[in-house]
């Protein structure tokens, strides 16, 4: 970049030169990277029809989070109770679908559970929100404080309502309730069919034989696998977990605000200089205020789609998730001072993060134990690319 | 006034210490895990059962501080002995090293093993670990199972280790454990990938109740045909045994931690030191599909 000058600014470039200037570019790469390497490792068995779909959920439930902590963290602030936030959240649904709504109001089903929960995470952020835009606190320093209040709080309604920190056995709500299935039950299940389809016409003639050796019987499940078909011959998995609708449904809209709505610009410019942007008439506080709302909402979300999959929740729910959020954050490009990143980064950083912490278990021959060994390093990676690329773009700054 | 009810008390103690013996009983609950109502139940009733009394105490903190306090209390309240649970020998160690100068027999239980006798304490009533975990990887093996799994939720924490290990010793077969992490989508998700990963697999240990609850699914979605053998009671666990999700479940049978200290104190003090030669392991016991339904029936209470 040394030889160029500002009469080169007009130049005209080359579809590539545009493509490798996008901020997206580096944690672009890293994903196709990690895609072909597992892909290979794995035998393919990574991205046959359960391995694809457990995949996708991981990504999900991150993506959902580091959505909200990336927005956050564009607009200049972070937060580390994300983790707790998801914690609080489960409890409180786990909690009123086991015991009943609060103050004597009866019985709670799912969407109630849900809204009421909701409401009362919505309030915390509001409330975090306010706080470190009053104070002038860092905000590391106000959601530490409520990374331990709210596990706190957690732990405490767990203990004195419920006795146990865990709640378990209740009842599976997805059969009986629409809400409780659109959150934790399973979504686009026309993609698995089709896939089964094709599986059947490619398959057709192929039988299990009871004469087989047990390494030819391993191998055609695995071929089977790849055609979504299990080993009692009928379709394997039927479709995504819910939560993978709602990473896209959070991602578009964090796309379309960020990028093509007056709030989008407001969350750049707070970001970037918010005495300028304060200036310029950016209402800076309501846009953080409305950004900590933002993340103890996409908290919440994770935290529904797992209490109304699983049926149960205990105290340790989404510890550390705050440390992934912000990890998978920066490996999209989000940069950690504010002002810079994108949406379609982050997603990138998910699928990375997502695969990278499922990815070692499909590999016999890897422990399970190097997959932060390997998580650290991306993270290192993927800042240091991201920081090269940032400086071309930015011409330096 | 005040002197005569004084010497009134003390001579009602020395009168009831004299007809009836008196056990302290100190945990490290802070009083809403549901665990440990069920060891205080196990120790009153061998108290009565003996027609001994027995104290409960702990500290609501759960502060390793405030309860080698009480155990200092304890001690100086001269009782005919003191059963304590032992989380952090070097907090605790002091205080009990000290009651048991004073001629105070101890008996630890639930946790701290390994240093029970380096104490002084006269035994230890507990589960060890690893020896659950070769029940578990024994009962599998003549269930069938020929390659293990064992699903850790905290790869780190030595106890849970010990107990996949344990389990491959009792199968037969090299150390095969993963980290599935407390994320229940996590432990799904990563079960799942490690049953597609070697096919071969067909037993699998978790050793945590909600672990084994969420690999029940992982189970279930790769289709495969695996034995499943968990750690530790809960609602759901006992549910999937009852309808053959689950093979069994080790139960680390806490009310003998609360029952069998107060009888090996009786029997030491009233029988010339008389003392079992080794530690009592109050686990592993077996809950499996014969007896889920009257397990059921009691946790909480007597399991």
């Amino acid at each position: 970049m040394a030889d160029s000058s500002e009469s080169d600014r007009l130049q005209k470039e080359t579809g590539f030169q545009k493509l490798i200037r996008r901020p997206e570019i580096g944690a672009f790469i890293v994903m196709v990277i990690i895609i072909v390497a597992l892909a290979i490792a794995s035998d393919m068995k990574a991205f046959n029809a359960l391995g694809l779909k457990n995949n996708i959920k991981i990504i999900s439930q991150y993506g959902i989070i580091a959505i909200g902590a990336a927005l956050l963290m564009i607009a200049g602030e972070f937060d580390l109770s994300i983790g707790s936030m998801i914690g609080f959240a489960g409890m409180s649904m786990a909690l009123m679908l086991k015991w009943g709504l609060p103050f004597g109001l009866g019985e709670a089903t799912p969407f109630t559970a849900f809204f009421i929960t909701l409401i009362m995470t919505l309030s915390i952020g509001y409330i975090i929100g306010t706080i470190v835009v009053r104070s002038g606190l860092s905000s590391f320093i106000v959601t530490l404080g409520f990374l331990f209040f709210l596990r706190g709080v957690t732990e405490v309604a767990f203990r004195l309502i419920n006795q146990s920190t865990q709640v378990s056995g209740l009842p599976d709500y997805k059969e009986e309730s629409w809400f409780a299935n659109i959150l934790g039950g399973e979504v686009f299940g026309w993609f698995y069919d089709a896939w089964y389809w094709i599986g059947t016409k490619v398959s057709s003639g192929i039988d299990m034989n009871a004469d087989m050796s047990r390494a030819e019987r391993i191998e055609l499940i695995e071929y089977l696998g790849l055609l979504n078909i299990n080993r009692r011959m009928e379709q394997w998995v039927t479709g995504f977990d819910a939560r993978f609708l709602w990473f896209i449904v959070i991602a578009v809209l964090a796309y379309f605000i960020l990028s093509r709505t007056q709030i989008g610009n407001w969350i750049y410019a707070t970001g970037d200089n918010k005495e300028a942007a304060r200036a310029n008439g950016v209402p800076v506080n309501r846009v953080k205020i409305g950004l900590f709302m933002c993340t103890a909402f996409c908290a919440t979300m994770f935290a529904a789609c797992q209490v109304f999959d699983t049926n149960t929740s205990d105290a340790a729910k989404g510890n550390l998730m705050e440390l992934f959020a912000i990890a998978i954050a920066v490996v999209g490009g989000t940069l950690m001072t504010g002002g810079f990143g994108s949406v379609l980064g982050v997603v990138f950083g998910a699928i990375t993060v997502g695969l990278v912490a499922n990815a070692v278990f499909f590999i016999p021959a890897i422990d399970g134990a190097w997959f932060r060994v390997f998580l650290g390093a991306i993270l290192l990676a993927a800042v240091f690319a991201n920081e090269r690329i940032r400086k071309r773009i930015t011409g330096g700054i | 006034m005040k002197t005569l009810i004084a010497t009134a008390c003390a001579a009602a103690l020395l009168a009831s210490a004299a007809v009836a013996e008196r056990y302290v009983m100190i945990t490290h609950t802070q009083g809403t895990d549901p665990f440990w109502p069920v060891v205080e139940k196990g120790g009153r009733d061998a108290a009565a059962a003996i027609g001994a009394t027995l104290e409960y105490n702990f500290d609501v903190s759960g502060d390793m501080a405030a309860m080698a306090a009480l155990i200092e209390a304890a001690a100086a309240s001269n009782p005919d002995g003191i059963i304590v649970s032992l989380p952090d020998a070097a907090a605790l160690g002091p205080a009990i090293k000290a009651a048991v100068a004073d001629g105070i027999p101890v008996v630890t239980m639930n946790s701290g093993l390994e240093s029970s006798a380096e104490l002084g304490a006269l035994m230890h009533v507990g589960q060890p670990e690893r020896l659950a975990g070769e029940a578990a990887g024994g009962r599998a093996a003549s269930e069938g199972v020929t390659n293990g799994l064992c699903l850790n939720q905290e790869a780190f924490n030595t106890a849970l280790v010990d107990r996949c290990e344990g389990y491959f010793a009792g199968l037969g077969g090299d150390l095969n454990m993963i980290d599935v992490s407390n994320d229940p989508a996590q432990i799904e998700t990563r079960t799942a990938a490690a049953l597609q990963a070697d096919p071969s697999i067909d037993g699998v240990l978790a050793v945590g109740p909600h672990v084994c609850e969420a690999a029940v699914k992982a189970i279930d979605a790769v289709g495969a045909d695996v034995h499943l053998a968990c750690f530790d009671l809960s609602p759901g666990v006992m549910d999937m045994i009852e309808n053959g999700q689950a093979s069994f479940t080790i139960d680390q049978q806490q009310r003998l931690q609360g029952y069998m200290p107060v009888i090996v104190l009786h029997l030491y003090n009233n029988h010339a030191g008389l003392l079992p030669g080794n530690n009592i392991a109050s686990g592993p016991g077996f809950v499996d599909k014969s007896n889920a339904a009257a397990v059921k029936a009691l946790a909480g209470i007597d399991r």
